[in-house]
């Protein structure tokens, strides 16, 4: 089985700060982490390697600071990564996230399973494994829970107001959700031995891809809505009676 | 066609409730005809044909239960049928799939989890929930509106966030039978126990990771039965020990009741995404640095065995 995860580099955005004046991310030097959901693809992908053989490897791409998730990449168990970094993908939107990423899976060898976080942490389109399976056309199964591979593919998939078993015939891209496994951590000498592995890197211009994003980010804030922060500390039992005075409030504003 | 003008916007939901929340965009677009695709049952077809200009009609026996791949080749044959500069879908797990399938095929943007869209120099811009919901970005939609025939940008429009339209506009039906092959197989739907009905809901006490265990959820149905609301929890309390099958929160359903009532919710990030727009958050939690306190109108400080014990006790009085 051959198997392709997508891996993003995303903002650690638990993490991030804002300017007290502006209201914008401050995002340069803002900390990174392997996106969560793409983990967890990644782990999927090892555990389905390590029942039925086969390879996996990764695609990543990003601004130069992605090359940083290779070392943990490696550490979890996967074969090979393919990168493709350039400062202009700052700016690339899903569309053409999506289909350099449908190249470089191309460019990087023969595939059965693609696999994909459902969103990133940080961009959060939840639009890219989706359009990577209409460009390669081949079926897609989204926001797996469960999966199982065989010479199809069946997953369980949260769709809302229903789980949704559905199957697929390989190749195709399954996107996966937060509850499908607990990701492993790497072991001490996995990672020591991650760091001499080399990575395959692509360049901006073996893809003829239109890099002018269709969507432009006019600006980002954090929403402003100011709050009461009216505050009784009732962490000493004897002064309980306190959260009286909350009601009170709740009442005075016509909430209650 | 005069630049800013809006000829056609298209609409495509699954839920009735959410199609006219599209409609009514559509409407705030003015724009001078809003369709719909609609693919499911004949009957729920009649229901939403009532509230736009023409509805295109795929019926789920001819095409199968839901699955991306086949339902964005239906979408996209009612866009051919049409002319529509802008696709309107529901901003939902099963919506935006077909959206972003949809706007490969009609090689035009896609933008998803918006909140509000507008008309701006004869081009669209929408504020977007952006960095996992922790901020609102404001995100222009393709340079132009009309360049080409037939391709709409698509926007996925987050429920709950527009009323639903009123409009009786009683279209005529046209159903479609789009050859698409079928390459997925439904094997089951399971669907999931009915929410509380959130969205709707005035007041909701949310249970977080202090709740130490299942049972104790009784004690916070009695506080929001005082309140005159309902119970949810946040993710963990739904995703990992499954006491709820659905969570409050950005990944989850977003809400703005008038009251939210937190009970040892810590206020991690996307669940505050989730909960911004209420009018009035209060919160208990016995840590003090919780962040959910920075967000907080009102802010308890305590051990919630005592806080919701003591305000039922109140409450009742």
């Amino acid at each position: 089985m051959e198997i392709v995860v997508c891996v993003k580099q995303s903002y650690d955005v638990q993490q991030i700060k804002f300017d007290p004046k502006t209201k914008e991310p401050i995002l340069a030097g803002a900390p990174r982490k392997m996106s969560d959901m793409d983990r967890r693809a990644l782990e999927c992908a090892l555990r389905i390697k390590e029942n039925v053989g086969g390879s996996v490897r990764t695609v990543s791409l990003g601004t130069p600071e992605t090359r940083d998730v290779v070392k943990e990449i490696y550490a979890m168990g996967a074969d090979s990564a393919y990168l493709l970094t350039d400062l202009s993908l700052a700016k690339a939107d899903p569309d053409i996230t999506a289909r350099l990423l449908a190249e470089m899976i191309k460019k990087s060898g023969d595939f059965n399973l693609i696999l994909c976080g459902s969103a990133s942490t940080d961009g959060y389109s939840w639009q890219v494994p989706a359009k990577i399976s209409k460009l390669l056309n081949i079926p897609f199964l989204p926001n797996a829970i469960s999966l199982e591979v065989d010479d199809t593919a069946v997953a369980e998939c949260d769709l809302g107001d229903a789980i949704y078993k559905l199957k697929a015939p390989l190749p195709c891209v399954v996107s996966v959700s937060l509850e499908i496994n607990e990701p492993r951590i790497p072991t001490l000498s996995a990672i020591l031995k991650a760091s001499r592995k080399q990575f395959h890197e692509f360049h901006i211009k073996d893809f003829e891809v239109d890099l002018t994003p269709e969507l432009e980010v006019v600006s980002t804030r954090m929403p402003e809505v100011s709050r009461k922060n009216f505050m009784v500390d009732v962490s000493d039992a004897s002064k309980l009676d306190e959260v009286k005075k909350v009601i009170d409030e709740l009442r005075k504003e016509n909430v209650l | 066609m005069r630049a800013g003008e809006i000829m056609e916007v298209m609409v495509y939901s699954e839920s009735v409730k959410t199609f006219r929340e599209l409609v009514s965009v559509g409407e705030s677009l003015n724009a001078d005809r809003v369709t719909g695709v609609f693919i499911g049952e004949e009957e729920n077809a009649e229901e939403v044909r009532k509230y736009c200009d023409k509805l295109f009609f795929i019926s789920s026996e001819d095409i199968g239960d839901y699955s991306p791949s086949e339902y964005s080749e239906a979408v996209y044959s009612a866009v051919k049928s049409s002319d529509p500069q802008i696709l309107l879908v529901e901003g939902t797990a099963k919506g935006v799939p077909v959206a972003s399938m949809v706007s490969v095929l009609v090689g035009e943007p896609c933008a998803t989890e918006v909140m509000e869209l507008s008309l701006s120099e004869g081009g669209l811009l929408v504020k977007r929930a952006d960095l996992g919901g922790v901020a609102i970005s404001e995100v222009k939609v393709g340079k132009k509106l009309f360049d080409k025939i037939a391709s709409p940008k698509v926007v996925c429009i987050k429920p709950g966030f527009y009323p639903a339209s009123d409009s009786e506009r009683k279209g005529e039906m046209v159903r479609l039978k789009p050859e698409v092959k079928r390459r997925t197989e439904v094997v089951e739907i399971k669907r999931k126990e009915r929410g509380e009905g959130f969205e709707d809901a005035d007041v909701i006490v949310v249970a977080g990771r202090g709740v130490k265990k299942k049972e104790d959820l009784g004690m916070l149905e009695e506080l929001a039965k005082l309140l005159g609301g309902v119970v949810g929890v946040t993710r963990p309390l739904s995703a990992d020990l499954h006491w709820a099958p659905t969570w409050i929160g950005m990944s989850g359903i977003p809400v703005k009741p008038k009251l939210y009532v937190g009970v040892g919710v810590s206020g991690q990030i996307q669940h505050i995404a989730g909960i911004r727009n209420s009018k009035v958050i209060v919160a208990v939690n016995i840590d003090p640095n919780a962040p959910i306190f920075e967000h907080a109108d009102y802010g308890i400080i305590g051990d919630l065995y005592q806080v919701v014990p003591k305000l039922i006790e109140i409450l009742k009085e």
